[in-house]
């Protein structure tokens, strides 16, 4: 049974869920006829607002705490990448210079730490290794999208990219091998 | 100093639908200086615009060279969904 605090949380996201969803159905649909990609990043970020009220929604409802929390940091996140999308889109470019970087490493300082919480607490060996080169390149990502101006930050982020996809890669498949492999 | 903000290309073209929402069939000319925009700029957004049958460009009858411009039914339609979304547009600087 939901509390009166938690019901009334509950119908505001659920209002503005569809509200931000209707206004980036109208978005989408002019951008369609017109193909401006300004309406599509509107568009693009009204629907990330609405996915955030959705992963709110999804927090109140859920009744295991941990994946409760697990939405309620998807909420942020989700408004996060809205907003940041809504700067860089409509900025005039020099703002957008100054703001970019600053937004696009602060998830991976976070996604840095909390790899290395993971790490710590998990037992295999060799997850564990897993997570730490996890934990390293997200911190190279961060690094990296802070020199995002610097001469050779381009070559940086790309090279960051380049170890996160490699490091993610034998994860995935660590864990496919853990459920369909042979022991 | 304040700088004059350069207008985007959603810009442009919703002026444009504006000018000939208002004013009817227009010469291309007449247009470009309704628009404030470059003759040539504008001959590449009313390409765009005539391919996505929003607007009509045809060779003016009397003068070869002279481009004649029309809005079409599709396009008032979609200048009528610009305008209910102008507030939002204006608010993040895009109209």
């Amino acid at each position: 049974m939901l509390s009166p605090y938690e019901l009334v949380v509950l119908l505001s996201c659920l209002v503005s869920l569809i509200l931000f969803g209707y206004i980036a159905y109208e978005f989408l649909r002019v951008y369609r006829r017109l193909r401006a990609r300004s309406l599509l990043y509107l568009s693009a970020s009204f629907f990330l607002l609405a996915l955030s009220q959705a992963s709110s929604v999804l927090s109140i409802l859920v009744e295991s705490a941990r994946l409760s929390l697990t939405f309620y940091t998807l909420t942020s996140s989700l408004a996060a990448a809205s907003f940041f999308l809504i700067v860089v889109s409509v900025s005039e470019e020099e703002k957008a210079v100054v703001v970019a970087p600053i937004a696009m490493s602060a998830p991976d300082l976070l996604a840095c730490a909390l790899a290395a919480a993971a790490s710590v607490t998990c037992e295999g060996r060799q997850l564990r290794a897993y997570l730490v080169a996890l934990s390293m390149v997200h911190m190279l990502r961060f690094l990296s999208a802070l020199l995002l101006h610097s001469d050779a930050g381009a070559l940086l982020l790309a090279l960051a990219e380049v170890a996160r996809a490699l490091a993610t890669l034998p994860f995935a498949i660590f864990h496919v091998g853990r459920v369909v492999g042979r022991e | 100093m304040s700088r004059a903000r350069k207008r985007s290309r959603l810009q442009i073209v919703m002026e444009t639908l504006e000018a000939l929402d208002e004013h009817g069939e227009l010469h291309a000319t007449e247009l470009s200086l309704i628009v404030k925009l470059s003759y040539d700029r504008l001959r590449s957004i009313l390409e765009d615009l005539n391919e996505r049958c929003l607007v009509e460009v045809e060779r003016a009858e009397d003068e070869r060279r002279s481009l004649m411009v029309k809005l079409t039914s599709e396009g008032r339609r979609l200048l009528e969904e610009l305008r209910r979304l102008r507030k939002i547009l204006e608010d993040y600087g895009l109209a």
